[in-house]
């Protein structure tokens, strides 16, 4: 029997996909979460909590589907709160002097920069990735307060301005930009050529080498791609508050991860798919406004928070034994 | 009475029968060498004395008890040590500590350095070695430590004691003060095993010899009444079939130009084609080498070895185990770091990575295929496409996989190759070790390489896959590929290359092709070039 027998029980095939399929999975978990918002808090069934919902999870979402590229390459990027940070406040700083255009292009230079180093210490200098990212975040935060002095600028980009609060057709343009650029991702990831590199990466490293893989080339694309998202995300968070804090990126750094793993995607890398990464945030952006709504306190909002991501891993995302 | 008597013990691994119906003894006061290839079962039998395993059936009996819930612990209470090829030091503690592991003498709970010195200091000097007890473990040659291991074994004072190879990394003082201990063993009627591939050695020190070979007792033998070639005869001794493919310029090139593994119909037409070929002879292939090796050289595992592989041919790299074989081809695919000239089709080429030497198109198929040659948590499809993207990334697509011409390249090579799969997205994990090999061969042959490096291609593979593996690489050749193999089963390399460079310690010190490539000539060069490669310290042990 070398033929393949493709046309095996597709019932069987199907349900055994459905398991398989953790993406699937995280947005069931996040349809039964926002059914459960519905029936028993106040204030999530109108159209406009949906339509704020989708918007603040756009700023979060657009770093988590950067950190999809990273994990889903064995790799981890614990610089994105620093880079979300540097981008705000770097584009705050320049739009102030010479203009908002060159606000973003500089911020988003600076943003890929970090990035680039981040590659550069895995691959090159094999710096494990929760080090080396872990010290260019450091590093970031320690340049911002010298960079801004302790106090950094607020700043009204008219550009970004609108591209955080402005809709079309009643679509707040934040979650289309969110949708768009996780467009790309899903090609980058599942049907480019680099994305065959990144799941082989995911894979096995040595087998990856030995199979003419190019790490470098692949690496640089995905912490490259990783930190110009978190810098994009950090301009249309500028844009949103019209302020910048050398602190606004930090809910990021674990957050953008959280949203990766309850996505679906395998911690290990290797496994799991970018649209799960957006039911990711999605829940999680839920989650926390549904918890602003019981009116507890911060602390106790944190504490629920963490359990939480521990109970919907357990039910769904745990890594399995092999 | 026997100390230790294995009696009718088998013993299989996922339906591999790797042992069939071993038994021998081993008398106190007696020193038994085991004798086999690699892949005889000479460890799996010590893992049932030493209780790493339990038999399938028979049994084991130890001073005449029957031993059925048996450990490695266990064995060693009662009186079991054991030494092995590989170290199981901890590197990082001295060496006292290390003599003592696991039974450190302690005093109210602290186990004190000094006195853990001093008791070690007795055990060093019976075992030739003089170090400070304090230094640490991994600081030692590998030849001391392995002295160590010794001592580490003599600790708990055995009335049994296994040698698996426990001399190759010695001296030949150092080996003599192995074989002190041995005899002092045996004065005090405690009983030994030894393993070695050292003939000499054996012969030196064993009064007994019981020969293994596919699993099985071949016979057991008098030191006395036995001699080198009688050994190396009941190592060997089996008959050839169809299992090999007829050598180069022996068969007719038919269906050379697919390479696909052939069906038992043109296994059969080929076999015939060699009766007819045989008459007038079609000259072997005559172009310049396609990779041309000269002085390669890999630091601490081979040394200035001159290749020479031409299109059509098979080259064999032979010896004992690590002797630098598993080196030069890592060398070849740019995996280590190497000196030495490499010509590409007469251009000097640099293979500093995997990426360079597939740019070359060289394809290299590891011996280790889970971790290197293949994603084994991946599916069929995606490892057979990965080192074929650029076939199935058309460019007018940018960078775009077509999907349609993956699922063609998939379905091809898995028909060709006969895979046996249950479909192109079954993880590799869950196939056969001989599908895996199939599969790990098959990724290359879309990108027709030019050479071809595999190691121990058939490891851990059923008889009927290696056979299809045999005719397959010979028809690669016969399309011009030039393929290079390592092995350290002497068979396989008998039967399938056309010219076998036996390795010792780094070094090709033997070349062997037509007449003089037997398995008794191989196996006599891989082992006399251990007795006449010059060891550190010169001279005989004998």
């Amino acid at each position: 029997m070398t033929a393949l027998p493709r046309t095996a029980s597709v019932p069987r095939r199907l349900t055994g996909t459905l398991r398989e399929n953790r993406a699937a999975w995280a947005f069931g978990v996040l349809l039964v979460t926002w059914i459960a918002a519905v029936l028993f808090a106040k204030g999530f069934d109108s159209v406009s909590s949906v339509r704020y919902l989708v918007q603040t999870a756009a700023f979060l979402g657009i770093v988590a589907v950067g950190q999809t590229l990273v994990v889903m390459m064995s790799g981890i990027d614990l610089s994105v709160s620093g880079v979300v940070a540097l981008s705000a406040v770097v584009c705050a700083q320049v739009a102030a002097g010479s203009g908002g255009t060159t606000g973003i292009v500089v911020a988003l230079v600076a943003s890929v920069v970090v990035g680039l180093a981040n590659a550069a210490g895995v691959t090159w200098l094999r710096v494990p990735p929760m080090v080396m990212t872990l010290a260019t975040g450091t590093i970031v935060a320690g340049s911002l307060l010298v960079y801004t002095n302790g106090s950094p600028k607020s700043a009204k980009v008219s550009l970004l301005g609108s591209l955080a609060n402005d809709r079309v057709a009643g679509v707040p343009l934040a979650f289309l930009l969110w949708l768009g650029i996780t467009a790309v991702a899903v090609w980058l990831l599942h049907a480019s050529r680099i994305g065959r590199y990144v799941f082989a990466l995911g894979n096995g490293e040595r087998a990856s080498r030995a199979s003419g893989v190019p790490l470098a080339r692949t690496a640089f694309i995905a912490y490259g791609a990783c930190s110009l998202l978190a810098g994009v995300s950090g301009l249309v968070l500028l844009g949103f508050t019209s302020t910048s804090s050398l602190t606004m990126g930090n809910p990021y750094q674990l957050l953008s991860i959280a949203a990766v793993v309850l996505g679906g995607t395998s911690i290990l890398g290797g496994r799991g798919h970018v649209l799960g990464t957006v039911a990711g945030a999605l829940m999680l952006t839920l989650l926390t406004a549904l918890l602003a709504s019981w009116n507890v306190s911060e602390g106790v909002r944190q504490i629920v928070l963490g359990l939480l991501i521990i109970g919907l891993l357990l039910a769904y995302a745990r890594e399995r034994r092999t | 009475m026997a100390l230790l008597a294995v009696e009718k013990v088998s013993k299989s691994f996922a339906g591999n029968r790797v042992l069939n119906e071993v038994s021998f003894d081993v008398r106190a006061g007696e020193v038994l060498a085991l004798v086999g290839e690699n892949g005889a079962g000479k460890s799996t039998v010590l893992s049932l004395v030493t209780g790493l395993l339990s038999p399938d059936s028979g049994r084991v009996l130890y001073d005449g008890e029957p031993l059925r819930s048996w450990s490695p612990h266990r064995a060693r209470e009662v009186g079991i040590g054991s030494v092995h090829q590989e170290l199981s030091l901890n590197p990082h503690q001295t060496v006292a500590e290390n003599v003592f592991l696991g039974q450190w003498p302690a005093r109210r709970g602290l186990v004190l350095r000094r006195d853990l010195a001093k008791r070690a200091r007795p055990l060093l000097e019976r075992v030739g070695l003089d170090v400070d007890p304090l230094t640490r473990a991994g600081r030692l040659p590998l030849g001391q430590q392995q002295l160590v291991e010794l001592a580490k074994a003599l600790a708990s004072g055995p009335r049994l004691l296994i040698l698996d190879e426990a001399t190759s990394a010695l001296d030949d003082d150092q080996v003599r003060s192995v074989f002190a201990v041995v005899d002092e063993l045996r004065a005090a009627d405690s009983s030994v095993i030894i393993v070695s591939h050292r003939m000499a050695e054996l012969f030196a020190v064993s009064d007994r010899l019981t020969v293994l070979k596919d699993g099985e007792v071949m016979a057991t033998r008098d030191r006395a009444e036995t001699d080198h070639d009688d050994i190396v005869r009941l190592m060997i001794g089996r008959e050839l079939s169809d299992l090999f493919p007829p050598k180069a310029g022996e068969g007719s090139p038919v269906g050379a130009e697919i390479a696909a593994i052939p069906s038992e119909a043109e296994i059969a037409e080929e076999k015939s084609a060699a009766g007819v070929a045989a008459e007038n002879t079609i000259p072997v292939l005559t172009g310049a080498p396609v990779l041309k090796v000269r002085g390669l050289t890999v630091p601490g595992a081979c040394e200035n070895v001159d290749l020479d592989l031409d299109p059509g041919r098979i080259i064999g790299l032979g010896g004992l185990q690590g002797q630098g074989q598993r080196a030069v081809l890592r060398a070849l695919f740019g995996l280590v770091r190497h000196s030495g000239r490499i010509e590409l089709d007469g251009r000097p080429a640099r293979l500093a990575s995997p990426r360079e030497a597939i740019r070359g198109r060289i394809a290299y198929v590891p011996e280790d295929r889970k971790v290197e040659g293949l994603h084994v948590a991946q599916n069929v499809r995606a490892n057979l496409s990965l080192t074929n993207l650029g076939v199935v990334t058309p460019g007018k697509r940018l960078l775009t996989v077509d999907r349609g011409a993956e699922a063609a390249l998939v379905d091809d090579l898995v028909e060709r190759m006969r895979i046996r799969v249950t479909g192109p997205e079954q993880e590799v994990r869950r196939l056969s070790g001989g599908n895996q090999q199939k599969v790990s061969l098959a990724r290359w042959l879309p990108s027709e390489p030019r050479v071809l490096l595999l190691a121990e291609p058939t490891r851990g593979i059923d008889v009927g896959t290696k056979r299809e593996i045999y005719h397959l690489l010979r028809r690669l050749a016969d399309g011009g590929m030039a393929v290079l193999v390592t092995s350290g089963d002497t068979m396989e390399l008998v039967g399938l290359c056309d010219e076998v460079a036996v390795m010792y310690e780094g070094a090709v010190v033997e070349r062997l092709a037509g007449e003089d490539l037997s398995e008794e000539r191989l196996v006599r060069a891989s082992v006399t070039g251990a007795e006449a490669a010059p060891r550190k310290g010169a001279g005989t042990h004998a």
